[in-house]
């Protein structure tokens, strides 16, 4: 019979008192024997009686009828490759593992339960493994009904010293080929992306759409530093000819801008800006005034907008009166989305409005420009 | 309050070019009211809040935002824009010439070179019974404003001729690269009218 030595086998000295005394010498089992100093009386020593102490070592051959952690009762290893026992009790060897993964390499684990098996399928260079991740050989998707809930692929580099950094890296091919770039979209309503456009000299672009480099790119940063918004709001108009007699005794003339020159986001019209969103604007105006006399006094060149009026006050006329005069006004404007903006020209002092608001068609003397700052 | 009691009335082309930009404009008129009635909300309590903080006779105010507005409208010394307007020295002009151009007074008696808009070629008619606002929105406007309706009708022909300008913009191109087409009206009331015809238009789409 195998010998079995055992470290760490020990008897709990408060126990001894109460096994039981051996009285007659006669063997109804096999068992140790210990002396009770307290009874001065030799007691038996049964296995119920022997415990372990933390971490014994066992030499030798060791054979076990049931392994347990209190839930999972492991009866035996076994070393079958097609796994058929299907077994909660049995541990398989690790030959047997690998050829189970092996001969079924690029089977979809079954369910769609968590903790599932990332495979890959080596003849179609796909991924299969739980229904919300898979990859079809072109896009690696993630997707997850999660109601109330964040789905999201974190990138953390949790070591707070130097040069330790996280990023995602995206990336194309090279000089010929197409942009580098983040696509985010709210399915079946808006789409924005931004990243590198490789067709446009490499810039940074934002854009309101799936891809960079149509009309709608609203942001773009070249490599030099240069910063362009081309749907940011910003316009410019004049007033190609003049609008004669329309002020001079107090008559309030509404300045014709009658010719844009540019007008990003369609919002200048009828000699009026409409803005868009909420915000600063900065106005710019001058007015170009003809048949100034000496009798001239104050011009006011306002401008009009919703929640206030903001003007800009000089003298005309003097002996001997200068004309063509101008009055110019210039600020930074709180706009509500929705508000008007005009400029209008009260010139004061004259017998009659027999002032002139000049135009041209070449170069502006009368115009207007503006553009959303802030 | 009821402004427009018999509605605003626009022209056919008016009317698509509003379409062209929202689906629904009655509907995108009132939030566009009631947006701005927001922001002017929030302004006059910012503007009042110190006010009232050092004003010893007030002891507590409400924690509601129009509970606030009510409050300050209530003041003594709280006046409207008009209000505020007709006490300077000289009183501030009052400016309609949103409604001017609308109705197309603007330029009357002026010896200029543009013509105004006609409204009798307005065949359109939205709020057929009235605009219906809250009088706490109206007056929170009106604490920044002159006339809430030459507001509301620059706020109107603004979105109009932005939708104007967008539907050109985008599909005069497309007809000037379709071979199926020859030639096109030389104004703007045709051109639109052109590209509403069209099969592959569809409004409402910037929305």
């Amino acid at each position: 019979m195998a010998q079995t030595k055992i470290a760490g086998l020990f008897l709990d000295p408060t126990v001894i008192s109460g096994l039981t005394a051996i009285t007659d010498g006669a063997s109804d089992a096999d068992y140790l024997f210990v002396w009770d100093a307290g009874t001065s009386t030799l007691k038996k020593i049964l296995p119920d009686n022997l415990g372990l102490l933390a971490g014994p070592t066992f030499t030798g051959t060791t054979t076990f009828a049931t392994l347990s952690d209190g839930t999972i009762a492991v009866t035996a290893w076994v070393d079958e490759d097609n796994m058929s026992s299907n077994s909660a009790t049995l541990i398989p060897t690790q030959q047997s593992v690998k050829a189970y993964v092996d001969a079924n390499g690029g089977t979809a684990v079954a369910g769609t339960t968590d903790n599932g098996i990332l495979t890959f399928v080596n003849s179609g260079s796909t991924f299969a493994a739980e229904a919300n991740l898979t990859f079809d050989g072109s896009d690696l998707l993630f997707q997850r009904s999660n109601s109330n809930g964040y789905n999201q692929i974190k990138v953390r580099n949790t070591s707070d010293t130097s040069g330790s950094t996280a990023r995602i890296n995206v990336a194309s091919g090279g000089a010929s080929a197409g942009d580098a770039y983040v696509f985010a979209e709210i399915i079946g309503q808006t789409n924005w992306s931004w990243g590198i456009d490789n067709s446009a000299s490499d810039s940074w672009v934002l854009s309101k759409d799936w891809q960079l480099g149509t009309s709608n790119d609203y942001l773009r940063v070249g490599t030099s530093g240069d910063v362009t918004m081309p749907k940011t709001p910003c316009f410019a108009a004049y007033n190609s000819s003049a609008d004669a007699d329309v002020t001079g005794n107090n008559g309030a003339a509404t300045v014709d801008f009658d010719t844009e020159i540019f007008d990003q986001g369609d919002n200048f019209a009828n000699d009026t800006f409409t803005a868009p969103v909420t915000g600063r604007y900065l106005i710019t105006a001058s007015v170009r005034i003809d048949g100034v006399t000496a009798s001239s006094r104050i011009s006011n060149c306002e401008f009009i907008s919703s929640n206030r009026q903001w003007g800009s006050y000089m003298q005309l006329g003097a002996d001997p009166a200068v004309s063509p005069a101008g009055n110019r006004n210039v600020a930074i404007i709180d706009m509500d989305i929705n508000d008007t903006l005009t400029v209008v020209l009260t010139n004061g002092g004259e017998s009659g409005n027999v002032h002139d608001i000049g135009g041209g068609a070449t170069h502006p003397t009368t115009y207007i420009t503006g553009k959303l700052v802030a | 309050m009821i402004i427009f009691p018999t509605g605003i009335k626009i022209t056919d082309t008016e009317h698509k070019s509003l379409l062209h930009i929202v689906s629904n404009p009655e509907e995108w008129l009132l939030d566009a009211i009631t947006e701005k009635a927001g922001v002017r909300r929030d302004a006059l309590i910012k503007e009042w809040q110190p006010k009232l903080f050092a004003d010893p006779s007030v002891t507590e105010l409400p924690a509601d935002a129009h509970a606030l507005c009510t409050l300050i409208m209530a003041r003594d010394d709280y006046k409207t824009r008009l209000q505020h307007d007709a006490d300077q020295d000289p009183p501030v002009t009052l400016h309609n010439h949103n409604i001017a151009k609308f109705e197309g007074t603007s330029r009357v008696g002026k010896t200029i070179k543009r013509l105004d808009r006609v409204p009798s070629d307005a065949t359109v008619t939205l709020f057929p019974s009235g605009m219906d606002l809250s009088d706490i929105d109206c007056n929170c406007i009106l604490a920044y404003i002159q006339d809430l309706s030459d507001w509301v009708i620059g706020a109107l022909m603004g979105q109009i001729n932005r939708g104007k300008k967008q539907m050109i913009g985008e599909w005069q191109p497309i007809i000037l690269a379709d071979p199926d087409v020859s030639t096109m009206p030389a104004t703007e009331e045709g051109l639109i009218n052109m590209i509403v015809a069209r099969d592959d238009y569809k409004m409402g789409h910037n929305e």
